[in-house]
């Protein structure tokens, strides 16, 4: 009667060392996680400092600070994923290498992801809790941004001479046939001048207005409110301008700055979340993005929005 | 053979299962429009929807003061009235104005969005010669407005409207 309990218990104890033993070995395929130089760190007021080192520095910084338990495989082959990612979306270490006005906008989105809760990831404040920003850590940082966006300054003579100087180019270039194509391989298309509206935005922080337009089917879309998830050949167009103010605080479309384009297609465009991104800027539409992956920005910034089918704008049915 | 113990037993499985199945069903029926993901304060009420379709758009305007945003539409004469800077309204041509007062994106801090519908204007062009139609309707509920005092002022601002610039391709 004695024989099958060791048996049983060699059935546990066996694996069981097995698996410690493994545990052990790969203990030694650690990853590297390196501290690479400060370049140049974000310049914003202390209590500022204070919020973004505690709860967004161990991942978009050159200043990671690992607890004991990040270092144990295989947490820490997440961990150096995660650091990698997104040290190479956003790093205050290297802030230096950004132009005033993209670090002002990456700063602007990244609270808007903090107030989206998109960010911190909640898988990292899991195990960090101390991260986690509080309702007044976030009200600090709305505050900071908020002093951060653009007051217009009334019958501004530069933006009203932008204006009529691209209006008069128009007027005289001669019409390209080249369609301009971004390094993801989306087309131009002209057409969305045509196209029904989605909506229009100002935004304060950059100090800009848009008109949202949508293709057929995407205004079809949104008058049949079947938009969660979009229908694939559904294309959304944001048109960018600069906006021009009189004395009496009415304002209308300065110069045209840009048209972004998203175009839906849940199988072909399965590694961007479903949608085909791309930017032409200026009326001369120079496609943005130097390589194909400039993507990555877009679905970063998009993220926040998956429950929306990463789309920002709130259809107006009209 | 087949046992009272049997029968409760295959009875509970047939329960687990009726009861997995239907969580199943009540989940994937559950409303995928998700009419959060529309602005529905700012959209037009069902007897004026389509209104704007086959017009192109002319311009937004932002009034900073009123906390308003409007949209022009106008039909193919008006973009062509429009580029010869005529201010007089042109045979077969028509125009809408919609204003919205504004509110704040929920999506972006710093964004401003159109918020409740203020009002739907139409300007249109009857018969020959000079002749033209003007409507306004107003609030959510879209009532046609009979005070016609201040419709030669709005009649002027519409006319003297600019096109937006857009890339020429």
């Amino acid at each position: 009667m004695k024989k099958p309990k060791i048996y049983k218990r060699k059935v546990i104890v066996i694996p069981v060392i097995i698996l410690l033993l493994i545990f052990a070995g790969i203990q030694f395929i650690r990853p590297v996680i390196t501290n690479p130089p400060v370049t140049g760190n974000l310049k914003v007021p202390h209590e500022v400092q204070t919020i973004l080192r505690n709860s967004c520095y161990d991942c978009h910084s050159n200043e990671t600070n690992l607890a004991w338990y990040d270092k144990i495989v295989p947490v820490s082959w997440l961990v150096a994923q995660h650091i990698k990612e997104g040290r190479s979306g956003l790093n205050f270490s290297e802030w230096d290498k950004l132009s005033a006005a993209d670090q002002k906008a990456k700063l602007w989105e990244s609270v808007n992801q903090v107030s989206q809760g998109a960010m911190p990831l909640q898988s990292y404040t899991l195990a960090h809790p101390q991260a986690k920003l509080s309702q007044k850590d976030l009200k600090v940082l709305e505050n900071y941004i908020w002093g951060l966006r653009v007051n217009n300054k009334p019958q501004d003579t530069a933006k009203i001479k932008a204006l009529n100087n691209q209006t008069e180019e128009l007027k005289k270039v001669e019409k390209s046939v080249k369609i301009p194509k971004t390094p993801n391989g989306i087309a131009y298309i002209a057409d969305y001048k045509n196209w029904g509206v989605v909506s229009t935005t100002q935004r304060l922080d950059n100090g800009t207005m848009r008109i949202i337009y949508g293709n057929d089917i995407a205004i079809k879309a949104i008058k049949d409110k079947k938009i969660n998830p979009w229908p694939d050949g559904a294309i959304l167009a944001k048109a960018a301008y600069e906006e021009v103010e009189d004395e009496d605080g009415n304002i209308s479309q300065g110069a045209f700055k840009q048209v972004e384009f998203m175009a839906k297609d849940h199988i072909k465009y399965k590694k961007t979340n479903g949608w085909g991104f791309s930017r032409f800027k200026t009326t001369e539409l120079i496609p943005y993005g130097k390589r194909a992956d400039f993507v990555i920005e877009c679905m970063n910034c998009h993220k926040p929005m998956e429950k929306n089918d990463y789309v920002f704008t709130l259809p107006i049915r009209q | 053979m087949y046992s009272h113990f049997q029968y409760v037993n295959n009875m509970k499985t047939i329960l687990y299962f009726t009861g997995i199945i239907s969580l199943f069903f009540l989940f994937s029926c559950s409303d995928k429009t998700n009419e959060n993901a529309l602005n529905k304060d700012a959209s037009l009420p069902d007897a004026m929807l389509d209104k704007v379709s086959g017009l192109q758009v002319i311009n937004s305007s932002i009034n900073k003061k009123k906390h308003t945003t409007s949209l022009l539409y106008g039909n193919q004469k008006t973009v062509e009235r429009l580029k010869s800077n005529e201010l007089n309204l042109q045979k077969g041509e028509k125009l809408i104005w919609i204003t919205w007062h504004q509110k704040s994106d929920p999506n972006w801090i710093g964004a401003i969005i159109p918020g409740k519908l203020l009002s739907l204007e139409i300007l249109e062009s009857v018969g020959e010669k000079d002749a033209f139609n003007y409507q306004k309707f107003e609030g959510n509920k879209m009532e046609l407005q009979k005070d016609t005092l201040g419709n030669a002022h709005r009649i002027k601002q519409l006319l003297n409207q600019k096109k937006a610039n857009v890339p020429q391709l």
